[in-house]
């Protein structure tokens, strides 16, 4: 397949927040994982990313942090049509998406503080921010008791609370997560979907990839079924 | 909350990593050395540069004819007209048996040894007697009268110490360059180590400068350390040396010991280290993280 060139002309800026055009992504010399995308994400969303294992869930949040680039087509965020803008403003649009990576991706060699501390320090915020914000969420997903342990003495569903509120913890105008709730029971699940649903509140648009329907929330929301390769329907239901 | 911050990436805890602050004190070490050799030559080739001789002897050797003394009187007539020259005198016979009174005793020597006849010359102070024209002139006596201008050598050695001092100074700046390749090879290696927290980092939205920072303040603090090291031990080395020197008395030797100016210069040499250091180190991440999409 031939990969679709993007003249340098072409205007960075559009009106949406998110927009795929006729996406498809390759791993290297491998057959297209996706294709064919496109969809358009509004400020202020909830959705979900669903499907069965290796659909290419994680491949499609990937896209969405500015960690694999499309092998073609379109993709807009924030405005910004990817493929014309500089490498230098890319930084700036990933610090405003949190992201809850599948395998957490925590920092073995420091604290949890440090851990959820560290998006706050790549932003160049305050060390007084810094004390009262991180104990604060630390608190609120339960982890106060193991703020300066080190991850691996951690158990799987605290590893994820960490991994939550590293991803949170900046406020990010974009909150994807990839299967956030995996290891964790559905007392607790549901307590971090709340999390979630009240940073949707106050304005973050989140987008939750994962393979377990029971998951899907009480609040408004709209689901992405990733099929073969590509979207086979996007339903919104109100709740 | 943790007093004491983690760094955010641990770099220099790797077995490579913890050996290449004495690798820089090596690099350091030699470079000091390398630079004491500069500071030495050039200044002793800076005195040798300007000697303060004012005297140069003329020889001149009997031949068939056998009347030396009247090609003597002849090439003192010469000398003394070069404006250059103050005065001109032949030594004596007696005088030149004396000075080769070490070589050969006054007993051995056979009488009738034709000795060549030595000729000192007084130049007046600052003047430069035009040598071309006088050895010009000396040919026309017949062979055998030879000027023996001590600054020629000296001038010789003085140029011999300044392209030493030249080589030290390329070696010198080889060093500096080991030193940067060093600095390269092992932010690689550290980046592979840590590709993983790089990555992470980067997708997190920190900005090339930030991550680049974390591997140049390693490199800085390491090649600080390894410079400090390095350099105090040229330090000591130098000073024995110069010690040593001093007891020998042997001015040949030049001097090794460096003087207050040339420690100072010691002393910056583990800041320059560690610049080298952090700016390979630098360059060498932004590099890498250019690939990253
Ligand atoms: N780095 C990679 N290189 C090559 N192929 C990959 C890579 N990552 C994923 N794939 C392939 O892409 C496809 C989609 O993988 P992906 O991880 O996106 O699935 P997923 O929907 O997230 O699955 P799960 O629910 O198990 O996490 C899979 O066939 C997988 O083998
Ligand atoms: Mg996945």
């Amino acid at each position: 397949m031939i990969r679709q060139r993007t003249p340098a002309s072409a205007p960075t800026l559009s009106s949406a927040f998110i927009r795929f055009e006729s996406v498809g992504l390759r791993y290297g010399l491998g057959p297209e994982v996706l294709h064919d995308l496109n969809f358009a994400i509004e400020p202020g969303e909830f959705r979900y990313v669903l499907g069965p294992s290796g659909v290419g869930k994680t491949t499609l949040l990937r896209l969405l942090y500015l960690s694999l680039r499309p092998s073609r087509g379109l993709i807009t965020m924030f405005g910004h049509e990817l493929a014309t803008t500089p490498r230098a403003d890319l930084a700036a649009l990933r610090r405003r998406i949190g992201v809850v990576f599948q395998d957490f991706r925590l920092l073995d060699h420091l604290t949890v503080v440090e851990n959820v501390a560290l998006p706050l320090r790549i932003a160049g915020a305050s060390e007084a921010e810094i004390r009262q914000h991180v104990p604060e969420l630390l608190g609120w997903v339960g982890l106060t008791d193991q703020m300066n342990a080190r991850p691996p003495t951690l158990s799987g569903g605290q590893k994820q609370r960490v991994a939550i509120a590293r991803a949170v913890i900046t406020k990010p105008d974009l909150l994807l997560a990839d299967e956030p709730t995996g290891n964790i029971d559905s007392a607790l699940g549901l307590r971090l979907l709340r999390l979630f649903e009240e940073l949707n509140k106050v304005g973050t648009t989140v987008v939750i990839a994962t393979h377990n329907e029971a998951l899907v929330t009480q609040r408004p929301h709209s689901i992405m079924r990733l099929s073969g390769g590509t979207l086979e329907e996007l339903a919104a239901v109100a709740a | 909350m943790n007093p004491t911050r983690l760094p955010i990436i641990p770099l220099g805890r790797d077995a490579a990593s913890r050996l290449l602050p004495f690798v820089f004190g090596l690099m350091t070490f030699l470079a000091g050395l390398a630079l004491a050799g500069v500071v030495a030559l050039s200044g002793a080739s800076e005195q040798i540069g300007k000697p303060e001789v004012d005297r140069l002897t003329v020889e001149v050797q009997p031949d068939q004819s056998g009347d030396t003394d009247a090609r003597t009187q002849l090439v003192i007539a010469h000398l003394t007209r070069d404006p250059a020259v103050a005065e001109a005198t032949a030594i004596s016979d007696d005088e030149v048996a004396a000075l080769l009174q070490p070589w050969l005793s006054r007993d051995t020597l056979p009488g009738d040894l034709a000795m060549p006849r030595l000729i000192d010359v007084r130049l007046k102070s600052g003047a430069t007697p035009n040598l071309a024209a006088l050895s010009e002139a000396f040919a026309t006596l017949g062979p055998g009268i030879k000027i023996d201008d001590p600054r020629t050598w000296l001038d010789r050695l003085g140029s011999f110490g300044r392209s030493l001092a030249v080589v030290a100074g390329i070696i010198m700046a080889l060093i500096a360059a080991a030193l940067g390749v060093m600095a390269v090879v092992n932010t690689r290696m550290a980046l592979a180590v840590h590709r993983e927290v790089v990555e992470l980092l980067h997708l997190m939205g920190a900005k090339d400068s930030f991550i680049a920072r974390l591997f140049q303040m390693q490199a800085l603090k390491v090649g600080l350390i390894g410079g400090a090291l390095g350099a105090a031990i040229a330090a000591a080395t130098l000073y024995g040396i110069g010690q040593a020197v001093h007891r020998l008395d042997a001015t040949i030797f030049l001097d090794v010991a460096l003087k207050a100016p040339g420690y100072a210069v010691l002393a910056a040499l583990p800041v320059a280290t560690g610049l080298i250091a952090a700016l390979t180190s630098r360059v060498t991440v932004l590099r890498a993280l250019k690939r990253m999409p």
